[in-house]
């Protein structure tokens, strides 16, 4: 089974991001070269992707006023956001690019997907793997700020 | 004439808002769920026309919540669109087999989800007031 290239990975990655953002909230996110991991709020979210032998995590950061603002994108103005919501902004946003992701690179069937969690850090933490394909991008759109670490690798023996 | 019940069982409160509001200007009536279960029971105590059905879900996930239903004289007939963001084709031909209507890849756009949904249920828009 062949891993997907670092390559294959961003180009991969960023077009899924872009499309969700754009499909979903009709956002259009700027990349940020070289851009940093935000400070401030940090709401980071995580999930675990199995698809036959290559495992994975996609990590995400999402601005607090990112999440505010694809919120009142989704329900609508007005609408009561707590921490909670905010929070689940992530938890979503982590599912859908695990999915989008596969379909573009075109990972094996079934595709596994774990359940997001809510997490403390950016840190991506892989299963035992024998190789690894690590992806990290910045995105900003009105001053809100976006990032996500994926990281791919083929199931030790 | 009354409106079509929908039933969404998603656990993204994100999904669960932004299915309320695109369906805030058509006659149906919306029942929501955070989970499998949650929505098996609702689904099983009043059975709607139609049901929007996430598949990667805490306590029961879409399949488990399928099984269950079509196991149930209420839920057997019972009309279901898959919204995934999991497009993995073993997963699509489970809930295939499951006797799901049709499917929709996550990230959906407002208009794709109610062209599904006006396929298998009347779909009009609520007169001006």
């Amino acid at each position: 089974m062949m891993l997907p290239t670092n390559e294959q990975l961003a180009a991969g990655a960023e077009k899924a991001v872009r499309e969700i953002f754009a499909t979903q909230f009709g956002i259009e996110l700027q990349a940020v070269p070289g851009g940093r991991s935000a400070v401030g709020e940090p709401l980071y979210s995580h999930v675990a992707l199995a698809a036959g032998d290559i495992r994975g995590q996609i990590n995400l950061h999402v601005g607090k006023s990112l999440a505010q603002s694809l919120l009142h994108k989704a329900w609508g103005p007005g609408q009561a956001i707590d921490a909670a919501a905010l929070g689940e902004v992530g938890l979503e946003l982590c599912n859908v690019l695990a999915g989008r992701l596969a379909t573009i690179l075109q990972l094996p069937s079934p595709l596994e997907l774990g359940l997001p969690q809510i997490g403390a850090s950016s840190v991506v933490e892989l299963p035992p793997v024998s190789a690894a394909r690590l992806y990290q991008g910045f995105w900003q759109q009105a001053g809100h700020q976006f990032q996500a670490r994926v990281a791919l690798g083929l199931r030790a023996a | 004439m009354t409106a079509p019940l929908v039933l969404n069982v998603d656990d993204s409160a994100l999904v669960r808002g932004s299915v309320a509001r695109i369906l805030e200007d058509y006659e149906c009536r919306l029942l929501q769920a955070g989970d499998g279960a949650q929505g098996l029971e609702l689904a099983c105590n009043n059975p709607p026309d139609l049901i929007l059905l996430d598949y990667n879900m805490p306590v029961l996930d879409g399949v488990g919540m399928l099984q269950a239903l079509r196991k149930n004289p209420a839920g057997t007939r019972v009309k279901v669109i898959l919204l995934t963001a999991n497009a993995s084709p073993d997963l699509l031909l489970t809930v295939a087999r499951l006797g799901v209507r049709d499917y929709l890849v996550k990230p959906f756009t407002p208009e794709a989800l109610l062209a599904k949904i006006s396929r298998q249920i009347p779909l009009n828009r609520r007169a001006e007031s």
